[in-house]
């Protein structure tokens, strides 16, 4: 049906972002039960989406980050009111080197706070991966399919478990497994199913990594 | 006033600025929070990530121009140091594109899989979209942002976001559907 709005174009429809879409395929102007449908559809599903953000917004902002604040601003204000100083206390050239150096110190200090939490959370993130991977290579190596294996790693909010669940050959005479495996991190859980085949060098390979919904994924045949 | 040197005229105004941008700041921490957790979905590293953002901004604050959105700005600076992240913890693992796209035969395998897959609960599903589209969603849906705002935001193409948020809503519908009796 050439007239009937694409499901892109009702989306962009109902958030009113369809400027451009030619007045035929207007959903509005289409007015047919298909696209009403889908139409209250979307507006189910946007409810679902309010609510499951309305509950992260609910949650308490951690003290930390509220004195993270107070401190940035507390050395921008000490940076800014440093020079104020009577005339008479220092001559003005002492002022303007304390100043700068002030200034300089404080841009350092800010930096190399911000350095230090982008590694630690850099730090977390790889030592997940790592404990992830370790396990995907013991337990595809070593656990029949239907075996679960759980795995954690110690520097990391990060834990889950990985099951084969289906060996195979492929057509080149790799042997492939399937497996599913469960994250958990921060008090998310993520089901996830991957598929990765054996390297002639003995290492698994991870070829496809699915979590419904990624668009490197065939959900329709 | 007596002997205040140097009297910089408009120190008292930057001083009151920076007083309300660090309240701003502060109220926009559950919003800032929120946005974190959508894109790494750990409450550990979002603090992380809510903190060196908030630390950047700061230290950065003569680069965010006055009268335009705070919360967008920091938005940005939080989805860079995240990607950078991401990007960094990525790189050795780029030769793996390669590899799949000479993968074999495993079609019959995966298609039973996914039928398999029990979608039963469109909340949990919205935890297993791709970290875009669960921001896209966020922005747009929640927030209410324009497009070209998250496009910003996120340094898409707008029809890039366009296509990622149709897509997101689809998959939560097509699980919505499938729920029904």
């Amino acid at each position: 049906m050439s007239g009937k709005p694409t499901f892109e174009d009702l989306s962009a429809f109902v958030d009113g972002e369809q400027a451009d879409m030619s007045g035929a395929a207007r959903p509005d102007v289409v007015n047919d039960a298909e696209t009403a449908a889908l139409l209250a559809e979307i507006s189910s599903v946007d409810s679902l989406v309010r609510a499951y953000f309305r509950d992260e917004a609910d949650q308490p902002v951690p003290d930390h980050l509220v004195a993270a604040i107070d401190r940035g601003f507390e050395k921008r204000r000490a940076r800014s009111g440093g020079s104020a100083w009577p005339a008479s206390w220092l001559p003005i050239a002492a002022s303007l080197l304390i100043a700068a150096f002030g200034l300089a110190g404080a841009f350092y200090v800010a930096e190399q706070r911000a350095q230090t939490q982008i590694a630690a959370y850099e730090a977390r993130w790889k030592a997940g991966q790592r404990a992830l991977e370790a396990a995907l290579q013991d337990t595809l190596e070593t656990k029949a399919s239907g075996t679960e294996v759980s795995f954690a790693s110690g520097t990391a909010d990060f834990q889950g478990r990985i099951s084969p669940t289906r060996t195979y050959r492929s057509r080149t005479g790799h042997w492939c497994r399937e497996f599913s495996e469960v994250i958990e991190s921060g008090g998310v859980r993520e089901h996830r199913r991957g598929l990765a085949c054996r390297e002639d060098s003995g290492g698994w390979q991870r070829l496809e990594t699915t979590i419904s919904g990624d668009p490197g994924f065939r959900l329709t045949q | 006033m007596f002997g205040c040197y140097p009297c910089k005229p408009g120190r008292d105004t930057a001083l009151r600025v920076n007083d309300d941008v660090q309240k701003e700041m502060v109220a926009l921490l559950p919003r800032l929070r929120r946005f974190a957790l959508a894109m790494t979905r750990s409450e550990a590293d979002a603090d992380d990530l809510v903190q060196a953002t908030c630390e950047r901004a700061i230290a950065n604050l003569e680069k965010w121009e006055p009268g335009t959105r705070l919360d967008s700005w920091m938005y940005r600076i939080a989805q860079n140091l995240h990607r950078n992240v991401i990007r960094q913890s990525k790189r050795r693992e780029s030769h793996l594109s390669v590899v799949e796209a000479t993968a074999d035969s495993h079609s019959d395998g995966e298609a039973a899989a996914i039928s398999q897959m029990a979608l039963k609960d469109v909340v949990a599903q919205i935890d297993r979209l791709p970290e875009e589209q669960r921001v896209i969603l966020l922005l747009v849906v929640v927030e209410g942002r324009r497009y070209r705002d998250v496009a910003e935001i996120l340094d898409l193409p707008i029809g890039t976001v366009t296509s990622r948020l149709a897509k997101a809503r689809d998959m939560l519908r097509q699980c919505l559907e499938g729920t029904e009796p």
